[in-house]
C-alpha cells in the first residue's frame, strides 16, 4: 500500500474550502482476512465522511465541523480547524467491492479483505493416443 | 514516507504554518518522549469564550466519555485519561502506527471568573467541548457623595480625573 497524491476527484469546491487540510494519522495492521486501516478524524460527523475507491485508489475527505457557537471569539489556539484528506493506492490483493468502513468516536475503521486466492485447479489432460 | 499532502490548488505559504505545525507535532510525539523522558502523547486544545460563556475544544478521537478523568484542581482544569490500541492485536502485525497512544493529560489554569459550579462537558465526533460559564461581572460599586457648597459662587465639580484624586489624598 503506498500513498500518492491524486486528483480533486473529492473533497472541497473550491471557494468553499475549510483553511486547512490535514493528513489524518492513521495505524494499518494485518488480519487473516485482510488489512484493517483506522484513522483519526475528530470533528467528522458520519455524514461528512467521504470514502471512494476508483482504480485502485482509496481517497477519504472528512469535513470537520467543531460544534462551537457561532459569536465565540479564540483566547488561546493550539490548533486551527481543517478538514482531513488522505489518499492511498491499493495493491491488487485487496478485494475492492468488500471493503466495509466503521465510524465511531472520530475513528474510522475501514476493512480492506484480501482477494480470495483462486482454488487450485486441476488440468486434465486428454490422451490422443486412440486416435493415432 | 509522506506526513502532510501536497494540494497544488492551495497557495504554497498558506500550508506552510500548517506544515510547520504538523511537523512539530509529529517531532513532538516521536522525538521528544525520549528528549522529555516520557511516553505521554502531546494534546492541543484551543479556548473560547461568549459573552456568557468559555469552551475549552480538544480533539479526542477514538476515547469513550466513560474513558476522561475532569476535575477542578485548585485554580486548574485537570483532563486526563488513557488511550491504548486493542491488546488482542500484535505489535508485529502493525504496517502504520501514526496515531497517538498512551496516558494523557492536560491541565489549563482556569480563566478569570469561571463557574466552576455549572462546569458541563460533552464529547462528540472525538472532540471534548468543555462549558465553562463566566459568573456575572461584578457591579462596580457606587457610593453617591453629596457635595455641600461651602461659599458661595458658581463651583465646578470634576467628578473623575487626577485632579479629583489629588483632592481627595490633600484632604
Amino acid at each position: 500500500m503506498s500513498e500518492s497524491v491524486s486528483p480533486e476527484t473529492l473533497g472541497p469546491v473550491k471557494g468553499d474550502a475549510a483553511p486547512f487540510v490535514y493528513s489524518p494519522a492513521l495505524d494499518i495492521h494485518e488480519t487473516a482476512e485482510g488489512l484493517v486501516l483506522e484513522a483519526d478524524l475528530p470533528g467528522v460527523a458520519a455524514d461528512q465522511l467521504q470514502i471512494q475507491v476508483q482504480n485502485n485508489v482509496l481517497q477519504i475527505y472528512g469535513k470537520v465541523q467543531w460544534p462551537l457557537p457561532d459569536d465565540c471569539r479564540a483566547l488561546h489556539a493550539e490548533i486551527q480547524p481543517g478538514d482531513f484528506y488522505r489518499s492511498f493506492i491499493l495493491s491488487d490483493e485487496v478485494n475492492t467491492e468488500k471493503i466495509e468502513a466503521d465510524f465511531k468516536n472520530g475513528v474510522l475503521t475501514l476493512f480492506l479483505p484480501r482477494v480470495e486466492k483462486s482454488k487450485p485447479r486441476k488440468i486434465e489432460i486428454r490422451t490422443q493416443g486412440q486416435d493415432r | 514516507m509522506n506526513f502532510w499532502m501536497w494540494r497544488p490548488d492551495s497557495h504554497p505559504l498558506s500550508n506552510l504554518e500548517q506544515q510547520m505545525n504538523q511537523l512539530f507535532n509529529m517531532t513532538m510525539n516521536l522525538v521528544g518522549r525520549q528528549l522529555f523522558q516520557t511516553d505521554q502523547p502531546f494534546l492541543q486544545s484551543n479556548l473560547y469564550e461568549t459573552a456568557q460563556d468559555y469552551f475549552f475544544l480538544m480533539p479526542l478521537p477514538g476515547v469513550d466519555a466513560n474513558q476522561i478523568e475532569l476535575q477542578i484542581a485548585g485554580n486548574h482544569l485537570m483532563i486526563k485519561g488513557d488511550r491504548r490500541r486493542p491488546d488482542h492485536i500484535a505489535d508485529e502485525a502493525y504496517r502504520r502506527q501514526e496515531r497517538w497512544m498512551g496516558r494523557w493529560q492536560r491541565s489549563i489554569p482556569l480563566p478569570p471568573r469561571a463557574d466552576v459550579a455549572h462546569i458541563s462537558a460533552s464529547l462528540e465526533n472525538g472532540i471534548l467541548l468543555i462549558r465553562l460559564p463566566k459568573q456575572p461581572e461584578p457591579q462596580p460599586h457606587v457610593l453617591p457623595i453629596k457635595v455641600r457648597q461651602t461659599h458661595a459662587g458658581p463651583t465646578t465639580i470634576t467628578a473623575e480625573g487626577p485632579a479629583f484624586d489629588e483632592r481627595n489624598g490633600a484632604s
